[in-house]
């Protein structure tokens, strides 16, 4: 029966489904062979996103797109210009630190691609960049963005387990620092064989300036945090605060914002809001059947049995995941699996917070991972390359991205420093 | 069905951008209350969380309609025209077949929530179930309209 439930699911992915839908209608074969009540369909639905922490998803995704809406992505990338610009293959280090500066507002890695990407390709490409390397220095770089607080997925993440978003926040924040600095050292490694080109150094007061533009965006961030960590609001309530901030900001500061416009904005947050929301509410369905089938279980006792050598598990897992985000979108793949593989990390001992940051990553690696990361296919097209010649480029940073990933495996307090620190 | 179709867009975009603003609305009562007053009322979680599943029943239809599905574009295109429009047919019928029988069973869960009763505001449950007839009927209009612009434009040789 779960081979009826798994491999429908693969093959209506395959053949194009939206993702949410195959998991829907994999459950349904189940329940209709099952001989389950499908009344269980709602129900699930239903019980899967009537849960107050997912309030905070439309409410970050919100915030990020009303800030959008001031040109936020140009002021980033010309903010990181200023700071780097001068160094050799500055466009490209800007590239990497306008990921980073972006994560605090976008939370997902797909965005970040097709939004400083489409900015920061071109412009790399008329500055004699190669294309390929041009986008897969975005691709690799947009895995930085949900790693690094606030992040849409460690919300959907510490809701399934019910672990702090607060926590999950500050345990990303270390390890998403290295990703995006181990990318950059690499870059300018990269870009010095090549002679790729430099700027000319920003004055202080250039940079002072462009700073100021992206100061309100990266308040924000600021806001958002502290608020949590400083126990002034439930990350929803954070989201929503957030929503208030970036309109003010929109409106008053930035002005490019009308309420027209702000219409338009919130009903597009919403409908992304919502594809996500039923394909949490179908995962539920599916989560639950799996558990009605004992998986967990199973998959717990297969690999226990196997080893209960932590270190093992977590290459195990490594592998897993990696693989798994090659062609799974990230919550999907969290939906399903993080829950089945957080078991088995804890009867081992792993901490779930360092489980948390580890499974992330691998997805993340996963999204710019040969031969269907999706990252890579967004860069791509808007690269108007190749996806084998961005695969071949990408690889240097598919490797140190695997650096990085060991290291966070294999040091827990890379990602549990800060949680200790303010979390107790 | 055009026509009808243009009248359910426009309720269903009122109905998202309504429902948002009381969530948001909600929420934001409820940091005041926790930041300014000495107690803060029960009853803002639970409104909060009933518009925000009756927003994503209103938007989830208007989000099949601009395409905020995710998909998995692999063995799509490498298919001919003919493979790819009967696959799209597939899906698109596949699409109506389960949205269907979710409504059909929605509205049989909306009945169950008649006598429940929630556990701060009081109001029958039925009225948050009705969310899942919201989001059932909200993507059953689109994905109709998808099949049956399928079906009517013009089709490739076979």
């Amino acid at each position: 029966m779960i081979f009826l439930l798994l491999g429908g699911f693969v093959l209506l992915l395959l053949l194009r489904f939206p993702i949410a839908f195959a998991l829907g209608l994999s459950c349904l074969l189940y329940l209709v062979v099952a001989g389950v009540p499908l009344l269980v369909l709602p129900m699930k639905m239903y019980s899967g996103i009537d849960v107050f922490v997912l309030l905070s998803i439309p409410g970050f995704i919100l915030a990020g797109n009303l800030m959008n809406q001031g040109g936020l992505t140009e002021k980033i990338i010309t903010f990181c210009n200023r700071l780097v610009g001068h160094i050799r293959g500055g466009l490209a280090l800007a590239n990497i630190a306008a990921s980073m500066l972006f994560a605090g507002i976008s939370g997902t890695a797909i965005s970040d691609t097709a939004s400083i990407g489409s900015v920061m390709i071109p412009a790399m490409k008329k500055e004699g960049y190669d294309a390929p390397f041009a986008c897969a220095v975005t691709a690799a770089s947009s895995t930085v963005g949900p790693i690094i607080p606030p992040s849409v997925s460690m919300i959907i993440a510490a809701t399934l387990t019910g672990l702090s978003v607060g926590k999950l926040f500050l345990a990303g924040a270390i390890p998403g620092l290295l990703l995006g600095l181990s990318l950059m050292g690499l870059t300018y490694y990269i870009s010095r064989k090549r002679q790729y080109p430099k700027h000319a150094r920003s004055t202080l007061g250039q940079i002072g300036r462009s700073f100021l533009g992206t100061f309100w965006a990266l308040l924000m961030t600021v806001v958002i945090l502290f608020g949590i960590i400083g126990g002034f609001f439930t990350p929803t309530e954070a989201s929503i605060v957030a929503v208030l901030y970036a309109l003010l900001v929109g409106l008053f500061v930035y002005r490019k914002l009308t309420l027209k416009r702000a219409l338009v904005v919130v009903l597009d947050s919403m409908k992304t809001s919502a594809a996500l929301m039923v394909l949490i509410g179908f995962a539920n369905l599916f989560g639950w059947i799996l558990i009605v089938e004992r998986l967990p279980q199973l998959v717990s006792e297969q690999l226990l049995g196997f080893t209960d050598n932590p270190y093992v598990i977590l290459l195990l897992v490594n592998l897993l995941l990696i693989f798994v985000g090659t062609f799974m979108e990230t919550i999907a793949a969290l939906l399903i699996l993080f829950p089945i593989l957080l078991k088995v990390a804890l009867a081992v001992g792993i901490d779930p917070i360092h489980f948390a940051v580890v499974a992330l990553l691998n997805l993340m690696i996963g999204l710019t991972t040969p031969p269907l990361g999706v990252c890579l296919f967004v860069a791509a097209g808007i690269g108007k390359t190749s996806i084998g010649s961005v695969a071949r480029a990408g690889f240097p940073f598919l490797l140190m991205s695997l650096v990085v990933l060991a290291l966070v495996t294999l040091i827990p307090e890379l990602s549990l420093f800060l949680p200790g620190l303010f979390g107790g | 069905m055009r026509a009808g179709v243009r009248l359910a867009g426009r309720v269903l975009k009122w109905g998202t951008l309504l429902t948002t603003a009381c969530f948001v609305a909600c929420i934001l009562v409820q940091i005041y209350a926790r930041l300014f007053l000495e107690t803060a009322p029960s009853w803002t979680e639970e409104a909060a969380r009933l518009f925000f599943v009756l927003s994503v029943g209103f938007a989830a239809g208007p989000a099949l309609k601009s395409d905020f599905y995710v998909y998995f574009d692999f063995l799509y295109a490498r298919l001919s025209a003919r493979g790819r429009w009967l696959l799209t047919l597939v899906i698109d019928a596949t699409t109506v077949a389960l949205f269907g029988l979710f409504l059909f069973y929605a509205l049989r869960f909306t009945g169950m929530g008649l006598v429940e009763r929630s556990p701060s505001l009081k109001f029958p449950m039925a009225i948050a179930f009705l969310s899942m007839v919201v989001l059932g009927v909200s993507v059953l209009i689109f994905a109709v309209d998808r099949l049956r612009r399928h079906l009517t434009a013009q089709r490739p040789p076979s």
